[in-house]
């Protein structure tokens, strides 16, 4: 049932909802309040531009613990070569630079080699936001389901860039685009906030995900209803062979 | 001949659908430039006049054979034979015999700009149907010979009949598509005429359930020839020589994701074996710009003209290369 709601939620921000649908939608209170909060959200989210994010995420946590497990895994092979390495040269020094039957006395100082250190990761404090309501990314997930951009919300000033991967909203499989008033009024007020507002990229454009219109394949094979060839879409250009 | 003859008058002179004055008017300025072909006495499909000569244009899978008969706006008949098909978009070219009707004009092809969004008529031997433009800068792949086609999608009330190859028009009177391929049949009654011999109560029947089922609840996705290809076909087919030239540099290439566009297949002797592509080449870049997907090359592909120079960047072996490639065409 929460699922249903939320496909409405994003069918409604796409413009993918018929009209009847789309009055049915509106005239629901529930619905309807829902569109308040998320219209609400959306103010306060224009109000973050000049805090900085947290720059606490999954992706940098992740990050974090591969960069610290490569660098152990990297470490170690050299400190087994170099301990008896170390301990060989000591000897031979310590031989080399006493002569004679003087008995070996056991090395006072040790042999230390010394390894990387490892830097710890360190999490930024989160800033004080005194001015603006404490919304998460995670709040933003559950409520709406569907990317801030969708929203027409704009990218927060940061000082460090940092991916909000997790929000993207998945790529829908049963809502087709369909060209309406209400789709093309969210995108070109997202478009056009987005253009306006910008004070700091959050990504480089090269990181971000381009999205892909399906391909259209059109088989060689006849609709016998229709007289015309059949066609499907793939979501994804992997694979495709095309001539040129 | 009695076919023949109600199914002309469905035509032309009594139309069942209810059009609005707005879709009349587009349907009179289309009436100016398309007839009906017919094959056997059956109407078949339509065709478009592109010339003052008496050249037509169809798409193939409506011309049953090398001659046929096409009746005029005006009830006239004249017969047309088939002089070329473009193998990759698979629209014929047809002439009339005689050709001396004043009051039909050649029609204009539209470029594309403003369509989405906006309402369309396709042409049936039956009557116009109604749809919308969604998009006119579909990335399509056409089987088997894998080449790319920029087409429009469409969405329209689904007729009763066979639609394939129907002229696709704006309301301005405009050629801005032909209907080449189908996602998806919605409605489980179109297969009215499918089977049943055609009389003139069977004309008829179809023609009341078309219009009885025009509304939003029965929509099919087509797809057209785009207006860029569309414009460059019937280019061809006015220019002296009759046909339309599709740039090529012989080569077939795909995305493999981690590695980028590789070069799958480069034909003996082509342009891109001349310039020395390779088979495994990762295509980086063409001209000024970056590739990032196939569709990207296949586009920039489509956009040259036959006979000039490109250069393509390509990753081979660790390596960046150029190609210096010069454009042919595709016979």
């Amino acid at each position: 049932m929460k699922d249903k709601r939320k496909d409405l939620l994003i069918a409604y921000a796409f413009g993918d909802l018929t009209e009847e649908e789309m009055a049915a939608f509106e005239a629901n209170d529930a619905e309807r309040a829902e569109l308040d909060r998320l219209a609400r959200l959306r103010g306060d989210l224009k109000h973050l531009n000049s805090v900085p994010e947290c720059q606490l995420s999954v992706e940098r946590v992740r990050d974090a613990i591969l960069q610290r497990e490569i660098r152990q895994r990297r470490d170690w092979k050299p400190w087994i070569v170099a301990m008896p390495a170390a301990a060989a040269l000591a000897l031979l020094a310590f031989f080399a630079t006493r002569p004679g039957d003087a008995p070996v006395a056991p090395n006072a100082n040790p042999i230390v080699v010394e390894s990387a250190e490892q830097k710890p990761f360190v999490v930024r404090s989160e800033p004080d936001l005194v001015t603006s309501p404490p919304i998460t990314d995670a709040d933003v997930v559950q409520l709406v389901g569907i990317t801030l951009s969708a929203l027409g919300a704009r990218p927060v000033s940061t000082d460090e860039p940092v991916r909000v991967a997790s929000l993207e909203r998945k790529s829908p499989t049963v809502p087709r685009r369909r060209t309406t008033p209400t789709a093309v009024a969210i995108r070109s007020e997202s478009k056009k906030e987005s253009t306006h507002d910008r004070t700091t990229p959050v990504a480089a454009p090269t990181t971000q995900p381009q999205p892909i219109e399906p391909i259209v394949m059109i088989s060689n094979d006849e609709d016998k209803t229709t007289g015309a060839r059949r066609a499907n879409e793939v979501e994804t250009s992997n694979d495709v062979v095309i001539g040129g | 001949m009695l076919l023949s003859a109600v199914s002309l008058g469905l035509v032309l002179a009594g139309d069942p659908v209810q059009l609005s004055p707005e879709e009349q008017r587009a349907w009179d300025r289309i009436g100016q430039s398309c007839v009906v072909l017919q094959s056997g006495g059956f109407p078949t499909g339509t065709a478009i006049l592109l010339d003052r000569s008496g050249h037509f244009m169809a798409h193939r899978s409506v011309v049953l054979s090398d001659r046929v008969e096409a009746t005029l706006r005006s009830g006239k008949k004249v017969s047309l034979r088939l002089i070329f098909t473009d193998e990759p978009t698979q629209l014929s070219l047809l002439a009339a015999d005689k050709w001396d009707e004043p009051g039909m004009a050649p029609v204009t092809v539209t470029d594309g700009a403003g369509l989405v969004g906006r309402p369309m008529l396709a042409a049936l031997p039956t009557g116009p149907v109604r749809g919308e433009f969604v998009s006119t800068d579909r990335v399509g792949v056409v089987q088997p010979s894998k080449r790319y086609v920029p087409l429009s999608e469409i969405r329209f009330e689904t007729p009763g009949q066979r639609f394939g190859g129907a002229m696709v028009f704006g309301f301005d009177g405009r050629l801005a598509g032909v209907l080449s391929a189908t996602l998806k049949e919605t409605s489980g009654e179109a297969d009215l005429s499918i089977g049943r011999p055609l009389t003139a109560g069977t004309i008829d029947d179809i023609a009341r359930a078309q219009a009885s089922r025009f509304g939003p609840s029965s929509m099919t996705v087509g797809y057209s020839l785009g207006p860029e290809i569309l414009i460059r076909v019937v280019e061809g087919f006015r220019s002296p020589s009759q046909r339309p030239i599709h740039p090529s540099i012989g080569c077939f290439f795909k995305d493999i994701l981690g590695v980028g566009i590789q070069i799958e297949v480069v034909m003996p002797n082509s342009p891109a074996a001349v310039g020395g592509m390779q088979v495994g080449d990762v295509i980086v870049k063409a001209g000024d710009q970056t590739i990032n997907t196939s569709q990207d090359l296949a586009v920039f592909l489509f956009r040259q003209k036959p006979g000039t120079s490109i250069t393509l960047l390509a990753r081979r072996n660790g390596m960046g290369i150029t190609l210096p490639i010069v454009v042919g065409r595709a016979d």
